[in-house]
């Protein structure tokens, strides 16, 4: 059984590996988002 | 296009009633949320019992400042998004806090940041970290307070020296009374209302358009002027704002910032466990760019919206006067002729080129004629600023002038007072974050550390209060005469930018070397700090870059020396 983390349960995504992954997924998504947006033909 | 329109230099009623419900508001919901405060605990950390989401929009309001809407909004307007590179790094380092910094403080108990470097290292190096940050922060909040007041003086007319006591007033009130928790509580309310005018400034930006210009057309317009454009993938670490200097340069200032500055590790040590202190920083990671992204894109609206409107000749009322009082006449009459054309040709263009866009014409022949229209403007306006610089003796700039003179000629029914109830919140939340940090380490670091070391909790409280107000009425002092220091308001900018990176150099030697001895990161900052010293002095290296160069300096050299003459072992290391 997984042992239960010392600062109290893991919010969101279940662990903080997976809360980590999903600021940086999301930090290149707004990155890309920028970069559509500045080449989109208006 | 009558291209000569002094903005109207006076609030509506509304405007008023709207602007002073807010600064009463504030401070009475300040004082309430404040009641609570009842010892150094609740004082510095608010207890320890804040929510993540309360504590992260509180880091938010904490960073942002009225700068953040007068001066990034008129830099949109006229260089266009670039600058939001400048934040790309920032999540990144969010991610690097959380997993490093944020859970030592934490645990280790601490009210400042420098209190971990002394049982890391010694009492010099918290000593020293602590005064570069009393020094640079206590200069820069003052300057906080001195930008907006400056700029609604002039365009309202108002009294530079009352504008500033307003603000600084109101604040110090709340701060004082209640410490930390009513900075937080305040910031979200101040958050809130950011928000709101943010998502006001680019709805009637774009209803605000004539009828045939629609959103797509004035973002075709902005972009065929190159405004939209973000991503300069250059090389070149003498640009300012390119993707690399955004995500590395950007990641070592956001650390530097959010990980070893008073002002903003105090904000996140109040959340009630690690896990919600971490998910602050996270949350904001995720706000962050987004919300920049908005403001920046108000100002490229802005600039949209002055190619049907009228526009004065120069945004900055007094200049603008001095120049009409100054000039010679046939000069000004000369730049006037020529701004006017120059509007009313690049009206026609943009006209001209929305209609190709709906089927009306060639696109590519009006975009072309649209991109000559906006040169001549540019020259036009090149010109006039050249004219009012030599008769005022003194390069005249007027870049953070364009919003506000947009709110209060073109906003009506209240929205101006919301608008400028924004900038206040953004200067007031910023300012509040600053002094109760500012108190914070003074009292912890120095004078409970080497004046009243066994005082009584009450007293404590008390002359945290007090060190509140001392720092408050310093800032009021700094902005009052920040018009007399001319160059030097840049020396002080520039001064933060000198040890930002060297100080997270300390921390990272801190916390990622066991080895890392107190000699190797007392010396290693000197070091630190002289080479980006050196940089700035010797190259035309970006400033972002400074962070990078002044962090990697520390490290090695405060290896290097650990390794050569390692000195004493730290002892009590507090690293868990």
């Amino acid at each position: 059984m997984k042992a239960p983390h010392p600062d109290g349960p893991v919010p969101l995504f279940g662990t903080w590996r997976a809360i980590y992954t999903a600021v940086v997924l999301s930090a290149l998504a707004v990155m890309a988002l920028v970069f559509l947006f500045s080449r989109w033909p208006f | 296009v009558a291209v000569l329109s002094p903005v109207a230099s006076v609030l509506a009623p509304a405007d008023w009633a709207v602007l002073v419900t807010y600064v009463v508001g504030i401070v009475a919901f300040g004082v309430w949320v404040g009641r609570r405060t009842r010892n150094v605990s609740d004082f510095y950390l608010a207890g320890r019992e804040m929510r993540w989401w309360a504590a992260g929009l509180s880091v938010m309001a904490t960073q942002i400042s009225a700068v953040t809407f007068v001066g990034t909004t008129g830099q949109a307007y006229t260089k266009g998004m670039s600058f939001l590179a400048f934040y790309f790094g920032l999540p990144f380092a969010m991610v690097v806090l959380s997993l490093t910094l944020v859970p030592f403080f934490y645990r280790a108990g601490v009210y400042t940041a420098y209190q971990y470097l002394e049982r890391r290292f010694d009492a010099r190096t918290r000593t020293l970290t602590s005064l570069l940050f009393l020094l640079s922060r206590g200069l820069s909040v003052g300057i906080t307070l001195y930008a907006p007041s400056l700029v609604l003086s002039v365009i309202f007319g108002w009294n530079e020296t009352a504008t500033i006591a307003v603000m600084a007033g109101a604040t110090i009130v709340y701060v004082a009374y209640g410490g930390n928790r009513s900075v937080i509580w305040t910031d979200v309310a101040q958050m809130a209302l950011v928000w709101f005018g943010i998502f006001t400034c680019v709805g009637v930006a774009v209803a605000q358009l004539p009828a045939g210009v629609g959103l797509r057309d004035a973002l075709a317009l902005a972009q065929a002027t190159g405004r939209l454009e973000v991503m300069d993938t250059s090389l070149d670490p003498s640009r300012r704002y390119t993707v690399w200097s955004g995500l590395i340069g950007g990641m070592f200032l956001a650390m530097g910032y959010f990980g070893c500055d008073q002002s903003q590790v105090q904000r996140y040590l109040s959340g009630r466990s690690l896990t919600e202190s971490r998910l602050s920083l996270l949350f904001t990671a995720f706000l962050k760019v987004p919300m920049q992204f908005l403001i920046l894109l108000t100002g490229v609206l802005v600039f949209v919206f002055f190619h049907f409107h009228e526009t004065p000749l120069l945004w900055n009322r007094a200049e603008l006067e001095h120049l009409e009082a100054q000039a010679p006449p046939a000069e000004l009459a000369s730049v006037r002729e020529e701004a006017a054309a120059a509007h009313r040709e690049r009206r026609l263009a943009a006209e001209a080129f929305a209609r190709a866009r709906h089927g009306g014409g060639d696109v590519a022949s009006h975009r072309e004629s649209y991109l000559a229209a906006q040169r001549r403007v540019d020259g036009a306006e090149d010109a006039t600023r050249r004219l009012a610089s030599s008769v005022a003796h003194r390069k005249v700039e007027d870049v953070n002038y364009i919003f506000p003179s947009y709110i209060v000629d073109r906003l009506r029914g209240g929205l101006a007072g919301l608008i400028i109830a924004v900038i206040f919140a953004a200067a007031m939340s910023a300012l509040a974050g600053e002094l109760n940090s500012l108190a914070t380490a003074t009292m912890v670091d120095f004078y409970s550390r080497f004046v009243q070391t066994r005082g009584a909790p009450g007293g404590d409280l008390l002359a945290s209060r007090v060190f509140t107000a001392f720092w408050g009425l310093f800032a009021a002092l700094v902005a009052m005469k920040a018009g007399q220091l001319g160059s030097a308001i840049e020396v002080v900018n520039l001064f933060g930018s000198f040890f930002y990176g060297s100080i997270l150099g300390v921390f990272g030697l801190a916390v990622l070397t066991p080895r890392a001895t107190a000699r190797g990161a007392f010396y290693g900052l000197f070091a630190g700090m002289a080479t980006v010293f050196l940089v700035w002095w010797t190259t035309s290296v970006a400033f972002l870059w400074y962070n990078v160069v002044g962090a990697v300096t520390v490290f090695v050299v405060g290896l290097v020396i650990t390794a050569v003459a390692p000195g004493v072992r730290p002892v009590g290391d507090t690293r868990s």
